[in-house]
C-alpha cells in the first residue's frame, strides 16, 4: 500500500513545486513590470539629475565601445568567411556583401551588443544598487529626502536607453568594416563592387529596426539590472544571486524581443 | 510629539513588535532600551516609513503617518535626522559629500555653500578638515558612526531618530556625541528618539525612557525614575546582571551545564 502511495506523494510534491513556483514567478513578473511603469514615472517627473545621467552615459556608453566594437569587428569577419564558403564561391561578388551587412546591421550587432552589456553593464547595476540596499545606503537616501528612483534608477535607463542605439550604430560600421577586410584582403573581392553592394542593401527600415531592437535591449537590461539590485537581500551572498538574475533573465530577455521586434518589422515591410 | 500605538510587526513568523507603545514629546529625547535583536531597529525603521507596521498607529504632531510617501512626510515634518545603526554611509561618496547630500540634492543648496556647512557639522563630532576628503571605506568604525551621525543632522532637522550613537566610540568621544545629541534637542527644539544600550549615556541624554522586551514595551517613565523603580526588568538592565527575569539562551546552556 505504501509502495503505491511513494509516487503520488513525489507527483504531489512536484505539482506543488510546480504550483509555488509558477505563482512566485507570475509574482515577480507583475513586480518587474510594476517597477517598469515607477522607473518611467521618475525618468519624467523633475527633478533630473543632469550629472548623474552624463557619468551613466559615460559609464554605459563610452567604456563600452571596446567591447561593442571587437565583438562586431570580429562577427563581420566570420560573416564574411562564412558566406563563402557556404556559397563556395559561387556569385561571392554579390551576395556576400548583402548577406554580410543586412547579418550585422539586423541582427548580429544589436543582439551581440545587447548580450555584451547585459554582462557588462546590467550585471554591474545589480551589484552596486545590491550593495546599496543590502547596507540600507538606499533606505538613509530616502530618510535624507531623495527619491531613489529618481537618483539611482532613472539616470541608468535613461543612458542605457541611449547609448545602446549609438554603441550599435558604431558597431553595424564596424562589422560591415571586417566583412570587408575578408572580402577584399583574403577573397580577393573587389572593393568598390563590394562598398556599391553593401550600400545597395542597406535599407532604412533594416537600420531603423536594428537601432529599434538596440533601443528595446537598453531599457529591458538596465530596468533588470536595476529591478534586481534595489529587491536584494541578505547580504553579499544574496547580491551575487541577484546579479545572476540579472544576466540570465535579462540574456533571455533580449533574445525573445529580438524575435518579436523581428516579427514586428516583418509585418510592417510585407 | 512622535507616538505609536499598537504597532504589530513580523516577519514570517518572527513576530518582532506586538503591541508597541511609544511616545515622545515635542522638544524632548526619549531612549528606547532593549537587548540585541529586541526590535529596536525595526521601530525607528517603521517611524521613518522604511518597514510598514502589519497594525497599530503612528503619529507626529496628531497626524496619522502610516503609509505617508516619502515626499508627503518631506513636505509635513521637513527632513528627518536618522543616524543608522551601521551609519550607512554612500560608499561612493567622500565624507563631506555624505554629509552634504542632504543640502545639495535634497534642498538644492550650492555645493560650496554645502561644503561649509559639513565642514562645521563634522567639527561638531570631532573629525578634523582632513576627514572630509576620505572616502567612507577609508574610516574607522568609530568615525563613520561620526559621519553619519553628522549627516543625520546636517539639514538641523526638527525631528531625529539615533540608532545606537555611541557604540564603538571611546568614552570621551561618547561623552561628546551626547553633549552633541543633548544640544540639538534643546537649542534646536528638536524631538529625538534615540536607541542605546549604554546606561551612562542614557543617564546623559533622556528626558524619558522606553524599555521593549519581547516585542512589548513593558516599562515607561522619566530617566529620574529608572533609579527608584523595582521593576525587575529595568532594575537587571541597569545593573548589566545576568540573573534576573531577562534570560539568555546562552546562560540557560551554562547553568545546564554546571
Ligand atoms: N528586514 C528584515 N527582514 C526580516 N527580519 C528582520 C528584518 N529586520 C529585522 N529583522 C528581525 O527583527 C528582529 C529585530 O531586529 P532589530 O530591530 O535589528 O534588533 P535590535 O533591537 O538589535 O535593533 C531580529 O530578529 C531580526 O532578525
Ligand atoms: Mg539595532
Amino acid at each position: 500500500m505504501s509502495l503505491v502511495r511513494v509516487p503520488i506523494n513525489i507527483l504531489r510534491l512536484i505539482l506543488r513545486l510546480i504550483g509555488g513556483n509558477t505563482w512566485r514567478m507570475i509574482e515577480e513578473i507583475g513586480a518587474i513590470f510594476r517597477f517598469c511603469v515607477l522607473s518611467l514615472i521618475a525618468i519624467v517627473q523633475p527633478p533630473f539629475y543632469f550629472r548623474l545621467f552624463l557619468q551613466q552615459l559615460l559609464n554605459v556608453g563610452y567604456y563600452s565601445l571596446p567591447v561593442v566594437g571587437l565583438t562586431t569587428l570580429f562577427s563581420g569577419m566570420v560573416m564574411a568567411l562564412q558566406t563563402y564558403s557556404g556559397f563556395s564561391g559561387v556569385g561571392a561578388e554579390a551576395t556576400l556583401p548583402r548577406v554580410v551587412s543586412i547579418a550585422i546591421v539586423r541582427e548580429l550587432a544589436p543582439v551581440l551588443a545587447g548580450l555584451m552589456l547585459a554582462g557588462r553593464v546590467g550585471a554591474a547595476m545589480t551589484a552596486e544598487l545590491g550593495t546599496m540596499r543590502v547596507t540600507e545606503q538606499i533606505d538613509a537616501m530616502h530618510t535624507l529626502g531623495i527619491n531613489p528612483m529618481r537618483y539611482l534608477v532613472a539616470p541608468r535607463i535613461l543612458a542605457c536607453t541611449i547609448a545602446l542605439p549609438i554603441l550599435v550604430a558604431l558597431g553595424d560600421s564596424l562589422g560591415i568594416y571586417g566583412g570587408y577586410l575578408i572580402a577584399v584582403y583574403k577573397l580577393g573581392l573587389n572593393s568598390a563592387n563590394f562598398i556599391d553592394h553593401v550600400l545597395d542593401s542597406l535599407q532604412w527600415i533594416g537600420v531603423f529596426s536594428g537601432l529599434c531592437k538596440a533601443a528595446a535591449f537598453g531599457f529591458t537590461l538596465s530596468i533588470i539590472g536595476c529591478y534586481f539590485g534595489f529587491h536584494s537581500r541578505g547580504g553579499a551572498a544574496g547580491v551575487g544571486i541577484a546579479t545572476t538574475n540579472t544576466v540570465v533573465i535579462s540574456s533571455i530577455l533580449i533574445l525573445i524581443l529580438n524575435f518579436i521586434i523581428t516579427e514586428i518589422f516583418f509585418q510592417v515591410q510585407l | 510629539m512622535i507616538k505609536m500605538q499598537n504597532i504589530s510587526k513580523a516577519f514570517g513568523n518572527n513576530h518582532v513588535l506586538k503591541d508597541f507603545n511609544l511616545e515622545a514629546k515635542k522638544g524632548s529625547s526619549l531612549v528606547i532600551l532593549g537587548g540585541s535583536g529586541s526590535g529596536k531597529s525595526v521601530c525607528l525603521k517603521c517611524l521613518l516609513g522604511l518597514l510598514e507596521p502589519d497594525s497599530g498607529d503612528m503619529t507626529i504632531n496628531k497626524t496619522r503617518i502610516n503609509g505617508l510617501s516619502q515626499k508627503q512626510r518631506t513636505r509635513t515634518f521637513g527632513q528627518i535626522g536618522m543616524l543608522f545603526q551601521n551609519a550607512a554611509l554612500f560608499d561612493s561618496l567622500n565624507v563631506w559629500r555624505n554629509v552634504a547630500f542632504g543640502l545639495i540634492e535634497g534642498q538644492g543648496m550650492n555645493p560650496e555653500q554645502a561644503h561649509e556647512i559639513a565642514l562645521l557639522k563634522l567639527a561638531q563630532v570631532g573629525l578634523q578638515e582632513s576627514v572630509a576628503e576620505l572616502l567612507p571605506n577609508e574610516l574607522s568604525g568609530g568615525m563613520r558612526k561620526r559621519v553619519g551621525l553628522a549627516r543625520a543632522i546636517a539639514t538641523e532637522p526638527k525631528i531625529l531618530f539615533f540608532d545606537e550613537p555611541t557604540t564603538g566610540l571611546d568614552p570621551i568621544m561618547g561623552q561628546v556625541i551626547d553633549e552633541l545629541i543633548v544640544s540639538c534637542v534643546k537649542e534646536l527644539g528638536a524631538t529625538a528618539v534615540t536607541i542605546t544600550h549604554d546606561m551612562q549615556s542614557l543617564r546623559r541624554i533622556a528626558d524619558d525612557v522606553v524599555m521593549l522586551f519581547e516585542g512589548r514595551d513593558i516599562w515607561h517613565g522619566s530617566v529620574q525614575e529608572i533609579d527608584s523603580t523595582d521593576n525587575p526588568y529595568i532594575r537587571q538592565f541597569v545593573e548589566g546582571s545576568s540573573e534576573g527575569p531577562i534570560t539568555m539562551p546562552l546562560f540557560k546552556l551554562g547553568a545546564k551545564g554546571s
